[in-house]
């Protein structure tokens, strides 16, 4: 019997610990707590344009176009609110340009997407919106100024919603420390940006390793205050051959945006 | 949870790569920092159901693998699937079923075990962090997705739709689908093509500036990639869209039974 309980109590710590969201308010309804969860998006304005395609849940859902109101939330680099942007529409997809008159001219920040639907729509759809929260997840696209085109990555981790009283609430959570590695090389003469946002309401604490053939050493330490959003940059890291990067935080999936910059072209990918 | 990785050849001088590395995509602080294997290489003839092994890649003295498309002679539209192996593992050169991916995972944390999958034309590239998994591998299903990487394109910018598909168990018979290609407004179809098991369906597609489009297959799984560039060489994109089971907090599977029956009705 004692054994069974060690062992419940073992796997729970496992669950626990492995858990990106809080485990109890994970498991309410969001009408509980607010309307609806956003994942934590990036922009950045300092010699890039920003894009982001916001998605029409209930409309997509249904098959059928249907009114909304897309609602974006700009939060700088410190975690202070910083602007807010409103547009209806009814299409599937709702391609918004962000600007500095959205960001209150901050160049670098995060953002959320949340939608509100007028009630009349709520009450038509009320018996499926009552088995259904909607997740934000949406699309960012990143150019140089003057590109031909953007170059995209998808909405990953945040968590995030707005409560009664207007509050930014998140869902995600810390845990023990965990270690992340992308799969991809730190290739010599080239620069990188690795754009973090932090979407609960504690400092998070990261501790970047430079990986090569023969040892792993500390980059650098770097500190995220509670919401906000930062890039840290590492220019010509004066390594010779391709190495790997990693970061220790406690979050249990530490995943970010990645530029890499060779001078001529950059490629972005979410780690 | 263990993962395939792919190479395709997808046309138009563009060639695709897998980047992997030994160490744990993610762990604990505590936990071993790597682990041992290798990967193998599986090809598939358009008209053929048996896997041939064409290659085996270890790390030898290096942290990192990475594979291209145009070391192997692909013909457009067929896959490469590589496949981690344990690194004692003696591969057979050809099976019919292909072999359950080693999973890297050495503890609870949660993640995908993705590679970094690239595509470059030029001296153009792009990548994103991916994977298939195995367990799709292994389910017949329907698909369905939305083109909003494709919304608003200049005419300059040519997009291909890649839609990999992969089927790991044992195949009797070598089955024909379409990939279907809808205004996701009228719901009235433009155009198709077909595709086989095990390979990727390529559709070049251009950007329609009013509406858009749902791409769907009532008959497969797969993973969809849109891959958008310039003939100049001065710009590619690549990005996978995520499935309609990320539009929902809760209840995902049910929500996204529901949405693609909503769709697939009227399709």
């Amino acid at each position: 019997m004692k054994n069974i309980l060690l062992r419940k109590a073992i796997n729970f710590w496992h669950y626990f610990n492995a858990s990106p969201f809080s485990i109890i308010h994970s498991k309410l309804r969001m009408g509980k707590l607010g309307t609806d969860v956003s994942d934590f998006f990036a922009f950045r304005l300092d010699e890039y344009e920003t894009i982001f395609i916001a998605e029409n849940n209930l409309a997509l859902f249904t098959a059928r176009p249907i009114e909304c109101k897309h609602i974006f939330h700009f939060i700088d680099d410190s975690g202070n609110a910083c602007g807010v942007f409103e547009v209806n529409s009814e299409d599937f997809h709702y391609n918004l340009a962000i600007n500095k008159s959205m960001t209150g001219g901050v160049m670098v920040g995060g953002f959320t997407h949340h939608i509100k639907y007028a009630d009349n729509v709520v009450s038509q759809y009320d018996s499926l919106l009552s088995h259904f929260d909607f997740q934000h997840r949406g699309y960012t696209g990143f150019r140089k100024m003057g590109q031909a085109g953007f170059s995209y990555v998808h909405g990953n981790f945040g968590g995030l919603y707005f409560d009664k009283d207007e509050n930014i609430k998140s869902l995600a959570r810390l845990r023990t420390k965990h270690v992340y590695t992308p799969q991809f090389t730190i290739k010599p003469n080239y620069d990188y940006d690795f754009i973090f946002s932090n979407p609960v309401n504690r400092k998070i604490y990261i501790k970047f390793l430079l990986i090569n053939v023969e040892r792993t050493e500390i980059l650098v330490y770097k500190c995220l205050a509670p919401f906000a959003t930062n890039k840290f940059t590492f220019n010509q890291l004066g390594i010779e051959n391709d190495c790997n990067i990693s970061w220790e935080t406690n979050f249990p999936v530490g995943r970010c945006v990645v530029f890499e910059n060779n001078g001529d072209y950059f490629d972005v990918f979410h780690a | 949870m263990s993962e395939y990785f792919f190479l395709v050849n997808v046309g138009d001088g563009i060639v695709s790569s897998v980047c992997l590395s030994k160490f744990i995509p993610n762990r604990l602080s505590k936990s071993p920092i790597g682990i041992k294997y290798k990967v193998a290489i599986y090809i598939q003839n358009l008209d053929s159901t048996i896997w041939k092994k064409i290659d085996e890649v270890e790390f030898n003295n290096s942290n990192n693998i990475t594979l291209k498309s145009s070391s192997y002679d692909l013909e457009v539209g067929q896959l490469a699937v590589v496949v981690p192996c344990n690194i004692e593992a003696v591969l057979d050169d050809s099976v019919n079923i292909l072999p359950e991916p080693l999973s890297r995972k050495v503890d609870h944390s949660p993640v995908n075990e993705r590679a970094t999958i690239s595509f470059k034309k030029g001296n153009v590239y792009s990548s994103f962090q991916g994977e298939f998994p195995y367990q799709m591998s292994k389910i017949k299903g329907a698909f369905l997705t939305f083109d909003p990487l494709i919304l608003g394109n200049s005419k300059d910018i040519k997009t291909k739709i890649v839609f990999i598909n992969i089927h790991s168990k044992i195949l009797t018979v070598k089955d024909y689908f379409e990939l279907f290609v809808a205004d996701i407004k009228t719901k009235e179809t433009i155009l198709s093509k077909g595709y086989m098991h095990n390979s990727a369906c390529i559709i070049d597609i251009s950007s329609s500036e009013d509406s858009g489009y749902v791409f769907y297959s009532k008959e497969t799984l797969g993973i969809p990639i849109f891959i958008s560039y310039d003939e100049k060489g001065g710009y590619l994109s690549v990005e996978h869209t995520h499935p309609p089971a990320e539009y929902f907090w809760n209840n995902k599977i049910e929500g996204q039974r529901l949405l693609k029956q909503n769709w697939l009705s009227q399709l």
